[in-house]
Parts: C-alpha cells; sequence; structure tokens
C-alpha cells in the first residue's frame, strides 16, 4: 500500500517528492542559475509581499484619517 | 441615505486585510508543502523508512484538521487577529525547533503534532470568519484571494526552502522559514490585520455610517434566517450536513488523487516525469481556477457552482475509466485542475452566507475536519483497493460516484431560502443581490 504522503497542496499537503525532483530539475535547466541567486531572488519576493502590505496599508490609514479630518467641520475650525 | 451612507474614496481597508491574510495561508501552506522536499534527505540522515517519515506528514494531516474547530471556536469568541497571530507564533517557533531534530520520532512530534496543529490556527477556519466580516458583496472573489495564497505559498516558498537545503542545510532551510514567520508574518498581522471593519471604523464592505443610521449592523440586518451564534444549531437545519457531505467529498477525491495519481501513472507505464508534468498542469491551472470560481460566485448562486464543481470533478474521475491512460492522465490534469481549489472559497463563503459570521469560525473547522478525515480515509481506501484489485479502477469508480452525490447534494442546497444574501433588512420577500 502507498505510504499516506500527501503531496500536493489543497489544503497544505506536502509536496510530493517525485513531483518536486522533477521542478527542480526544470528550475534548474530553465534558469540556469546556482542555488544561492535562486535563494536570493525568491526570498526578495517573499520579503516583498508583507513589506509592500505594510506600506499600502499605512499609507491607506494615513490616507483615511486625512479626508476624515478634511470633512469634519468641527475639525478645520479648531 | 446617500447623504449618510457614503462609500469609502479610498481602497477599502478590507483588502488589506485580504492581503495579510494571503501572506499568512501563503507562509501556512507553503511552510507545511515544502515537508516533502526534506524527505529523501531525512531517510539518508536518520536512517528511517519513508513510511515512518510519512507518519509525521499523515498525523499532520489528521491534526490540522482536528486543531481547525478549536481554533476556529476561538476565533468566533476573541476574533480572528489573536487567535491568528498567536497561532502563527508557535508554529514559527516550531519550524526553528526543527532545525534541532536529530531522529524521526522527534520528527513526528514537531512536525506532525506541534506545527500541523497551530498551522491550523492560520488557516481557513481562522481567515475565512475575517473575511466574511469584512466581505460581503464580493465575499467570494475576497475568499478565492485567500484560498489563491495557498497556491503561491506552494510555488515560492516550497522551492525557496529546497533551494536553501541545496545551498546551506535543511536546518538552515527550517530557520529561515521559522523566522520568516516571526519577523515578517506577525509583524504584518499586528499591524494590518483587524477581525472585524467596527474595529476601524468601517461597515462591511467599505461603507461607513454613522451609529445611529441603523437599528443593528449590516450583517445582522442581512443574515439569514438560519444565522446563528451557536455552532451546535447548525446541526439541526439541512444545509451544515449538504456542505459537510460534500466536503468530505471533496477531501476523499483530492487527498487520494494527491497521494495516488503519480503511483497510478507509473502503474500504466506512463514515467513518474511525465505524470509529474501533467500534476504540474493541475497546480497550474487550478489557481486560476479558484479565482475565476471565485469571481462568479459573486455573480451567481454559490451552491450551483459549487454543484458544478463537484460534477466537473466527477468528469475527471470519470476520465480514468473511460479513457486511454496516457489520454486520462491529461484530461483528469486539466479537468481536476480546474475545480481542485474551487471547492475552498464557495464552501466557506456558502457557511458564512447561510449561518452568519458569528459562529463561522467554529464550522469552518468542523466542516474542514470533516475534509480531512474523509481525505485521510480515502487515502487508506485507495490503497487498499489496489493491493487487492491490483488496479485502481474500482476505487477511481467509487470516487466518481461520491463526485455525482457531492454535486447533487451542493445542488439541492436551498440558497434563496436560508443565505442572507438573497436578503435585504426589513423585507419580507427574499431578493437576489446581483447578476441572479
Amino acid at each position: 500500500m502507498a505510504a499516506p504522503l500527501a503531496p500536493v497542496a489543497h489544503h497544505s499537503e506536502s509536496v510530493d517528492p517525485t513531483l518536486w525532483s522533477w521542478i527542480q530539475h526544470q528550475i534548474d535547466v530553465t534558469t540556469g542559475l546556482s542555488a544561492a541567486a535562486i535563494v536570493i531572488i525568491l526570498g526578495v519576493v517573499i520579503v516583498a509581499i508583507p513589506v509592500i502590505v505594510i506600506v499600502a496599508a499605512a499609507r491607506s490609514k494615513k490616507h483615511a484619517q486625512s479626508e476624515s479630518r478634511s470633512s469634519d467641520p468641527g475639525d478645520q475650525s479648531a | 441615505m446617500e447623504n449618510l451612507i457614503r462609500k469609502v474614496s479610498t481602497a477599502y481597508y478590507g483588502w488589506y486585510v485580504i492581503a495579510a491574510l494571503f501572506f499568512t495561508i501563503f507562509i501556512g501552506v507553503g511552510v507545511r508543502g515544502s515537508y516533502g522536499v526534506f524527505v529523501k534527505t531525512w531517510e539518508d540522515e536518520f536512517g528511517a523508512s519513508v513510511t515512518l517519515i510519512s507518519v509525521a506528514a499523515s498525523l499532520g494531516w489528521l491534526m490540522n484538521g482536528a486543531s481547525q474547530p478549536i481554533f476556529g471556536n476561538l476565533t468566533d469568541r476573541y476574533g480572528g487577529r489573536p487567535v491568528i497571530i498567536l497561532s502563527m507564533i508557535p508554529m514559527g517557533l516550531g519550524a526553528i525547533a526543527m532545525a534541532f531534530v536529530t531522529n524521526a520520532y522527534m520528527l513526528i512530534f514537531m512536525y506532525g503534532f506541534v506545527i500541523s496543529f497551530f498551522s491550523g490556527g492560520i488557516m481557513f477556519s481562522t481567515g475565512g470568519p475575517v473575511v466574511a466580516a469584512w466581505f460581503r458583496a464580493k465575499r467570494g472573489t475576497a475568499m478565492s484571494i485567500l484560498a489563491a495564497g495557498g497556491s503561491v505559498g506552494g510555488l515560492i516558498l516550497v522551492p525557496f526552502a529546497a533551494y536553501l537545503l541545496i545551498q546551506f542545510s535543511w536546518q538552515t532551510a527550517w530557520v529561515v522559514m521559522g523566522v520568516i514567520m516571526l519577523a515578517l508574518g506577525v509583524p504584518l498581522l499586528i499591524l494590518v490585520l483587524k477581525s472585524r471593519p467596527e474595529d476601524m471604523g468601517l461597515q462591511q464592505d467599505g461603507y461607513t455610517a454613522p451609529r445611529d443610521v441603523f437599528a443593528t449592523p449590516p450583517q445582522e440586518a442581512l443574515s439569514g434566517p438560519l444565522a446563528t451564534d451557536r455552532w451546535q444549531d447548525s446541526y439541526s437545519s439541512a444545509p451544515m450536513w449538504q456542505l459537510s457531505m460534500a466536503y468530505v467529498v471533496c477531501g476523499i477525491t483530492t487527498a487520494s488523487i494527491s497521494v495516488h495519481y503519480v503511483r497510478w501513472a507509473v502503474d500504466q507505464d506512463i514515467s513518474a516525469g511525465k505524470a509529474a508534468i501533467a500534476f504540474g498542469l493541475l497546480m497550474g491551472i487550478n489557481a486560476i481556477g479558484v479565482l475565476t470560481i471565485g469571481y462568479l460566485s459573486d455573480k451567481m448562486p454559490r451552491k450551483t457552482l459549487l454543484g458544478i464543481v463537484y460534477l466537473i470533478r466527477s468528469l475527471a474521475f470519470l476520465s480514468f475509466l473511460v479513457l486511454p491512460a496516457g489520454v486520462a492522465l491529461w484530461a483528469f490534469a486539466i479537468i481536476g485542475g480546474a475545480s481542485w481549489l474551487a471547492t475552498v472559497p464557495l464552501t466557506t463563503s456558502l457557511t458564512a452566507d447561510v449561518y452568519g459570521v458569528k459562529a463561522l469560525g467554529t464550522l469552518s473547522g468542523l466542516i474542514n475536519l470533516a475534509h480531512q478525515l474523509g481525505g485521510a480515509g480515502a487515502v487508506l481506501a485507495f490503497g487498499i483497493v489496489f493491493d487487492r484489485f491490483d488496479t485502481y479502477d474500482p476505487a477511481f469508480f467509487g470516487g466518481f460516484l461520491t463526485l455525482l452525490a457531492a454535486g447533487v447534494i451542493s445542488l439541492s442546497i436551498n440558497e434563496r431560502k436560508y443565505s442572507g444574501r438573497y436578503m435585504k433588512p426589513g423585507d419580507t420577500v427574499l431578493q437576489p443581490i446581483e447578476g441572479d
């Protein structure tokens, strides 16, 4: 009987080692990049996602606050 | 009313909440998904069998399912923000602790229990209620973005972990993943995630209104007749059973294929590499499929789409039985891929529409638990069938029949009667919201 190792990301299952070996080979052949280069590229992407979201959300909050202040006559008079 | 209610002119803050949850699911699925990358290394280093190492993955599958109702219930009580943040921290610490594992039994404990348990706190049973609280009109789209976070996590974090393994060591890979959770995930959640729009002085879908305009908050006014704040009540109504039964079938048919697809292909004299390509195609199509289905679910009845998704997947299983193996391989990848993840946003959105958001965490957790139990049972059942009959055909036929049943069950959900989506405050006659 097959070992119960679930290999795909439907509900966070683990990737299949056979599938991953093939993918890794294709990445190596296609990009020709070293492992270090791929780590840096993917690392930048991973770091960029939360940083961009934090900055965008902070700007949105700031914009909403300033808009709220400008539409409030009490604040303007003050 | 237009003078009192105005749409927020800037981007609705709910989309930033979605972006934060996207990254949360991205990490949750990516970290757990990367487990398979290390199997061969651990085999050599620990001198353990694949089966023993697989026990950790199987336990992880069940533990993740079992923890979701618990974290879902905590979400209902305390809101998604504290639960997700306090789950991310031990999961990150657990990932770092993985670097100090020295044998398969420690692996089973750390991955199968600790990481998998806390990963249940950053998945759909906690993220789903937050999305449902922020979105109603575009709930399906928002849920599908959340689900797509898992696909993207698998696409980016799994290769990242693998190349960390090549460049450094498996210990370094786990430490880095833990640091990503603690140094990026936790601050992101603290700074951006809010459990409810009211926490930002907003209303659902981005409307702002003075407190005295509504006697009750919009989501309460728009709840269906089955909306409840006690999860137990849901089991005395048909939709909860219908959604749960269909989701069990989802678990049966995805988990079994996840484990047995490549093995079936090899048994049919198809190379493992070719099967892997087909499976890669399936995974690529599912990310597009889930976003498309999520968008469409905001325009038409969700139960109709859910039923169609199950029926489409039944055709994918039928292809194993009626098409030559070489054709079935690709037919399943394309047809199955289109329906693979699409059940997630549809099921969670429909649950929220029918039962409201107050007990949604627990309900989503219980439905996800049903999914995981169905999947675990099916993986074993498919293996037993293959051992006994020397073919997967009876198991595929069983999958086909259960999917047909899931399709019919989903289509039989009386969405128009029970979904808050078809109601407006004060209405006695049910009306569609849009595009229906």
